[in-house]
């Protein structure tokens, strides 16, 4: 067997995929790890005294992420204060079972743990949105809702910083798909790994140059506890013709995922103007303007949007009308057929995210409580899915009382909706 | 969000079984999109039409692109002083396949309609014709360069052949680059040797097709550069799906930032002192061209090139991959081709001093710390400061002897632009 190529005293036992190297297990952890300190020193991704929330889905990407920031932050004493947070899209047969990881990671990392669920912010899960939408464009609902469900969720816990496991594979698959796809608005975004737009908590991305390969054997050689399925409605979504190709490009020169990378920061645009989308909308066509809202939020959530009605709000109300194309595309003609008009009355839109000036109270009132509170142990097996201090229920209670005080549509599973949730209106 | 969502009409089976959507509304009806009165026969686009319109159509398409590029503007000073004839000079690359023939084609038919109309301002005053002759590492049937002359023979126009092993006879003072893992420098070649074996030696010793078509691709560049470099402009026949396969083969090589210069229909690489660079079939889709050379009986002759004798199913390099991706992907998602163009035109270079890379002329240098240490762990490294990153890595896998990781020194051609570098480094 030849020797490790970086210390040439141990055997090798594996080729690194990124470098073709072949390296002993030891140099292997180490060199993975310190890649990933140099990829946060370099880029100033935190700052000491910060509380970070990882994104925790109970995959390899996350469960990995945990462990390395962890011990990181041991080992170079970054003085971060790190949670898990966790989101429950509720698909059945996938994301119970993660989470049952999440919380076993909870207890062998010793770190607080939070999940939000869609049904609780949004009244719909992920199995009922497909089984209304259909399997075409499931995904984009459940990216719209999952980055307002991570928002509201570090928003409660505090936190000033959320980072999540994308890994060089996946940016490279998105940075093919925007080029593909046509979207060069992000395009010349998704490269970037850091996210610090005013209106949402800063994001961030250590793994940008961490081979997933790598990630992989990483969590198989420490012996890593991930749950390592596919999500279930995934197969027909447009990432899988960027990820074959990148998987045929990778298989001649392993280095094509860092130099797709390269090429996207190429694409980066010039610094814009920050605030030129997010200023008031322009003259409605009713000749309308809201003096109340503020230039960037959304009129019926409170969520940064550079529209008057956020993304998250639309597609619900898509839903909840029986209309599951709303939102996707360009849905005017939708609209004008159907005779919605932005500003409908509260009472036809059925039920709606609940704002988040709510939910910044509510974490303000549990913040001096809940934050040198110690982790609780993690409830029975049977109880999978029920976060840290029973969120849900202290949710419900005041924003019930704040919701109808505005008038809103109540927020439990039980509101009635507009449409039967099966019933599909003709397009 | 993806314009085909708000596609609302019903899919329906065609001839060949394949579900896809009318075309357009007036499609439906089966009559050419433009005169509407003939049965339409063929489908390019979003429409239809007959074969007289589509003909025409694509004519004039093709006068209406070139008199947006405006050949003659700037007007080049010329270094000899020779009082140029009527008009600007070009000078097209030909390779034989159906785009450039057909630019062959129009252009010459362009010429003639200019000449016969004596108050005009002719766009192009004259037109010769360059072939790279790749015979010496591609072995090639005699029969198709026989062929080649003759097509160019029709339309009385000068053809010029070039070899490929004159790219080692373009340095002036006769030197060739020397690459052996990090450092380049310049060498006296060995006598004996000559410029055949040294290019023959380039191209059987490394594995990598990938870096072999990149080379292949800066040195061709360079004889065009150089054949042409007394007349006003250079024409290359790309398409619409040529571009698109340079935007996503670009990408996967890191020479992103090369895009939007290869992309614009007009460009100079070497600034004032060379030929524009001009693509006036950039809007036209490769199914557009074949079809036009097909209609117009022209002999579109299939010179071999790097991968064309593998197995279909092997993948073999950067280029093929891609090209065999976009294939599928168009034939499954129609338009795709077409958004990956219209996307990448849309990209900007900021206006910038750094000097392009001198080997493959399009990207852009960057700082010495970025070439240098900051692939991230990965040891394809650049070069420090001569090249670009995409380069760099061609560089680098030419230097390998095998895939088990064997490495030697290689000998490539010295152009005129990288020995401006290792001159000025020798002088410090």
């Amino acid at each position: 067997m030849p020797a490790c190529q970086r210390c040439t005293t141990a055997r090798a036992a594996l080729k690194r995929p990124k470098t073709g190297e072949s390296v002993c297990k030891a140099c292997f952890y180490l060199a993975f790890e310190t890649e990933i300190h140099e990829t946060i020193t370099t880029n100033h991704l935190f700052r000491r005294g910060e509380k970070v929330a990882i994104g925790a889905s109970g995959g390899k990407d996350s469960t990995v992420l945990a462990h390395v920031l962890h011990l990181l932050n041991q080992r170079y004493d970054y003085g971060l204060d790190l949670v898990l947070l966790s989101v429950d899209e509720g698909i059945t047969g996938y994301r119970d079972d993660s989470l049952a990881t999440v919380q076993r990671n909870q207890v062998q990392y010793g770190l607080p743990l939070k999940i939000v669920s869609y049904g609780d912010l949004y009244g719909w899960t992920m199995d009922e949105i497909v089984a209304q939408v259909g399997l075409k464009n499931n995904c984009t609902f459940c990216g719209v809702f999952r980055r307002q469900a991570l928002d509201r969720g570090a928003v409660l816990l505090g936190v000033d910083h959320i980072v999540t496991g994308h890994n060089a594979d996946d940016i490279a698959e998105t940075v093919l798909m925007n080029i593909l796809r046509g979207d060069i608005a992000r395009l010349q975004r998704c490269t970037s790994i850091l996210n610090n737009n005013d209106g949402t908590i800063k994001r961030s991305k250590p793994f940008k140059y961490t081979y997933e390969k790598e990630i992989v054997m990483y969590a198989y050689f420490k012996n890593l506890d991930y749950f390592s399925t596919e999500c279930i409605y995934a197969p027909q979504a447009y990432r899988g013709y960027a990820r074959t190709f990148l998987k045929d490009l990778e298989a001649i020169r392993p280095s094509a995922i860092l130099d797709i990378i390269h090429s996207g920061e190429a694409f980066a645009a010039p610094s814009d103007p920050p605030s030129a989308k997010t200023t008031a909308a322009p003259a409605h066509a009713h000749g309308e303007k809201p003096a109340q809202r503020d230039a960037g939020e959304c009129e019926r959530c409170g969520y940064m949007s550079s529209q008057r009605v956020c993304k998250a709000c639309v597609l619900l109300e898509g839903l909840n009308r029986g209309l599951p194309r709303l939102g996707i595309g360009k849905t005017d003609r939708l609209r004008r057929r159907h005779n919605l008009h932005e500003a409908t009355s509260p009472e036809t839109l059925g039920r709606t995210i609940e704002h988040m000036a709510n939910v910044r109270l509510e974490a303000a009132r549990a913040s001096p409580a809940a934050a040198a509170s110690p982790p609780t142990p993690p409830p029975p097996a049977g109880a999978a899915g029920v976060g840290v201090g029973e969120p849900s229920t202290a949710l419900s209670a005041p924003s019930a009382a704040a919701a109808t005080a505005r008038g809103v549509g109540v927020a439990n599973n039980d509101a009635p909706r507009l449409a039967s949730r099966g019933a599909l209106m003709e397009l | 969000m993806c314009d085909q969502a708000a596609n609302d009409r019903p899919a329906t089976p065609n001839k060949s079984g394949r579900m896809s959507k009318p075309r357009s509304r007036e499609a439906e009806k089966g009559y050419c999109s433009k005169c509407k009165t003939v049965r339409a026969t063929i489908a390019v686009r979003q429409s239809i039409f007959c074969k007289a319109c589509f003909l025409t159509g694509t004519e004039a398409k093709f006068r209406t692109a070139m008199s947006k590029l405006r050949p003659g503007t700037p007007p080049r000073p010329t270094a000899s002083g020779s009082s140029k004839s009527s008009g600007p000079s070009g000078v097209l690359a030909l390779s034989g396949g159906c785009c450039s023939v057909a630019l062959l084609h129009l252009l010459a038919m362009l010429i003639e309609q200019d000449r016969s109309r004596p108050h005009a301002v002719p766009q192009i005053a004259s037109l010769s014709v360059v072939f790279i002759d790749e015979s010496e590492i591609i072995a090639c049937d005699p029969i198709y360069n026989l062929r080649l002359e003759a097509l160019v023979r029709q339309y009385g126009i000068p053809l010029r052949t070039v070899k490929l092993s004159t790219a080692f006879d373009l340095n002036a003072a006769g030197r060739t680059l020397v690459v052996e893992n990090m450092m380049v420098s310049s060498t006296v070649p060995n006598a004996t040797k000559s410029s055949l074996d040294r290019l023959r030696v380039v191209f059987d010793s490394s594995p990598s097709t990938s870096a072999k078509e990149d080379l292949l691709d800066s040195i061709r560049t360079h004889l065009l550069l150089h054949a042409a470099k007394d007349a006003t402009c250079l024409f290359l026949g790309s398409s619409t799906t040529t571009l698109a396969n340079r935007v996503i083969a670009a990408t996967a090589k890191g020479k992103g930032a090369s895009i939007p210069r290869f992309l614009a229909p007009a460009s100079t690489p070497l600034g004032t002192a060379s030929p524009t660079i001009l693509k006036p079939l950039a809007t036209f889709t490769a199914k557009e061209l074949g079809l036009f050379t097909y209609f117009r009986a022209l002999d579109v002759i299939p010179f071999p090139t790097l991968t064309s004798a593998r197995p279909p199913g092997l993948k073999v390099s950067v280029h093929h991959i891609t090209q065999t991706f976009l294939a599928k992907l168009e034939a499954t998602q129609e338009g795709t081709v077409s958004a990956v163009y219209r996307t990448a035109a849309k990209l900007r270079t900021p206006p910038t001093d750094t000097p392009l890379c001198p080997l493959c002329l399009e990207c852009l240098l960057e700082p010495a710390d970025v070439a240098a240490g900051t692939r991230h762990g990965a040891t394809t490294a650049g070069h420090v400061a001569i090249v670009c990153w995409g380069c760099g890595t061609v560089l680098d896998e030419l230097q390998r002897r095998d895939r088990r990781g064997a490495r030697g020194p290689v000998e490539v051609p010295l152009f005129d632009q990288i020995a401006e570098y290792l001159l000025s480094d020798d002088d410090e």
